[in-house]
C-alpha cells in the first residue's frame, strides 16, 4: 500500500487501487475526496480558503474551484460526473482564532458540491482539533485520526 | 527585515532569569517556505506539538507561533516547575516561554523599525503541528510570507528545541 500526502492547496488524482491519498495534520482546511463507487479512480483536494479571487492554476486551493477541478480531472479519466460521491473532513477552529475559516471552508465546499449535484457520502468536519485523514480506496471510505489520550498530554 | 542572531532583544538573559539557570540560545537564520511545505516545517505535520500563539500589533501586525516538540515542552516544565508537573502547568510554563521569546522578538523588530510592537496574551494548545500551522497561515492570509526560525536553548541539563514562526498579516506591509 502506498500513501500519497497532498499539501496545502494541492490536488491529487489516483487510478491506483493500492494508493491512499491523505492529508496529515489537517486544521481549518478541508480535505475533499471525490470518487465513484466501484471504480478505482479518486481525487483529493486540500482546500485552504472558501472563494477563489480569480486566480488561474490554483484551483485546488479554493472550495469553489476545487470541486470543478476534481470533476474535470476525473471526467478526463472516464468517470461520469453522475456517479461521483464526496467525502469531506477538516474545517476545525484551532487556538480560538476568531476567523471562522474552518466553518466557512466547510460551508463553501458543501455549497459547491450541491451546485454540481454531487452527493456528500461522508462528512467529518468542525470541532477544535486537528485531523489526519486518508481515503481507503478498497472500502471507499475516509479514515480520520485525531490526537487523544497520552498524545495530547505532555 | 535584517537577519538576527539567537540573542535577539536580550533573549539569552531573559530566558536565564525565567529558567533560573544559565542558558545559551542558538537560532538559525530565518527561512521562508512555500505554501505546500508549510505544514511540515516544524517536523511531520501529523505529529503532536505544543503550540503557543501570540498576535502582534504596532509596527509588526501579524502572528508569532512557537512550536515545541512534547519532549522539549516537558524539559521547560522540568526546569521551571520541577520534574513531574501536571500537563496544564507545563503548558503554562510554555506560554511564559513564548511570552518572553515573542516579546523579545517584537522588541527587536520595533527597535529596527523605530516604533512599538505589542503582543497579545499567549494562547496554547497541544495538537498536530501541521493543523496549527496551517490555521495560523490562514488567519494571516495564505500569501503572507512565512518565516521560520529554528531555535535551540541549551542549559547544563536540558536541550530545548523550538521553531518560531513569524507571519506578517497580508497587506500589513513589511
Amino acid at each position: 500500500m502506498k500513501r500519497t500526502a497532498v499539501g496545502l492547496g494541492e490536488i491529487c488524482i489516483s487510478r491506483d487501487p493500492e494508493e491512499r491519498l491523505c492529508v496529515f495534520g489537517l486544521g481549518s482546511c478541508v480535505a475533499l475526496y471525490l470518487y465513484a463507487p466501484g471504480r478505482p479512480e479518486s481525487g483529493l483536494a486540500h482546500v485552504v480558503l472558501p472563494k477563489n479571487p480569480g486566480r488561474q492554476g490554483e484551483a485546488g486551493r479554493y472550495a469553489d474551484t476545487a470541486v470543478q477541478a476534481l470533476t474535470s480531472a476525473l471526467g478526463a479519466l472516464g468517470v461520469p460526473k453522475a456517479e461521483l460521491r464526496a467525502a469531506i473532513a477538516g474545517g476545525a477552529e484551532l487556538l480560538g482564532l476568531a476567523s471562522n475559516i474552518g466553518q466557512s471552508n466547510v460551508e463553501a465546499v458543501r455549497e459547491s458540491l450541491a451546485l454540481h449535484g454531487i452527493p456528500l457520502a461522508e462528512d467529518d468536519t468542525g470541532g477544535s482539533r486537528g485531523r489526519t485523514v486518508e481515503f481507503d480506496p478498497a472500502a471507499q471510505r475516509i479514515q480520520v485520526r485525531m490526537l487523544s489520550g497520552p498524545q495530547v498530554s505532555i | 527585515m535584517a537577519a538576527h542572531t539567537g540573542d535577539f532583544g536580550g533573549l539569552r538573559e531573559a530566558l536565564g532569569r525565567l529558567l533560573g539557570v544559565p542558558v545559551e540560545v542558538f537560532a538559525q537564520p530565518p527561512r521562508q517556505y512555500a505554501l505546500h511545505e508549510i505544514p511540515n516545517l516544524a517536523g511531520p505535520a501529523g505529529e503532536s506539538a505544543v503550540a503557543v500563539h501570540v498576535q502582534a500589533s504596532g509596527v509588526m501586525q501579524g502572528h508569532l507561533l512557537l512550536l515545541l516538540p512534547p519532549r522539549s515542552a516537558r524539559s521547560i516544565g522540568d526546569l521551571m516547575l520541577g520534574p513531574g508537573a501536571p500537563s496544564e502547568l507545563v503548558l503554562d510554563a510554555c506560554r511564559e516561554l513564548a511570552n518572553i521569546i515573542g516579546s523579545r522578538y517584537l522588541s527587536w523588530v520595533a527597535d529596527e523599525a523605530g516604533g512599538r510592537a505589542t503582543p497579545t496574551t499567549p494562547r496554547s494548545t497541544v495538537d498536530m503541528a501541521g493543523a496549527v500551522i496551517s490555521a495560523i497561515v490562514q488567519a494571516a492570509g495564505v500569501d503572507a510570507p512565512v518565516q521560520a526560525i529554528e531555535m535551540k536553548m541549551q542549559t547544563e541539563e536540558e536541550t530545548i528545541h523550538a521553531t518560531l514562526l513569524v507571519l506578517q498579516d497580508q497587506g500589513a506591509g513589511g
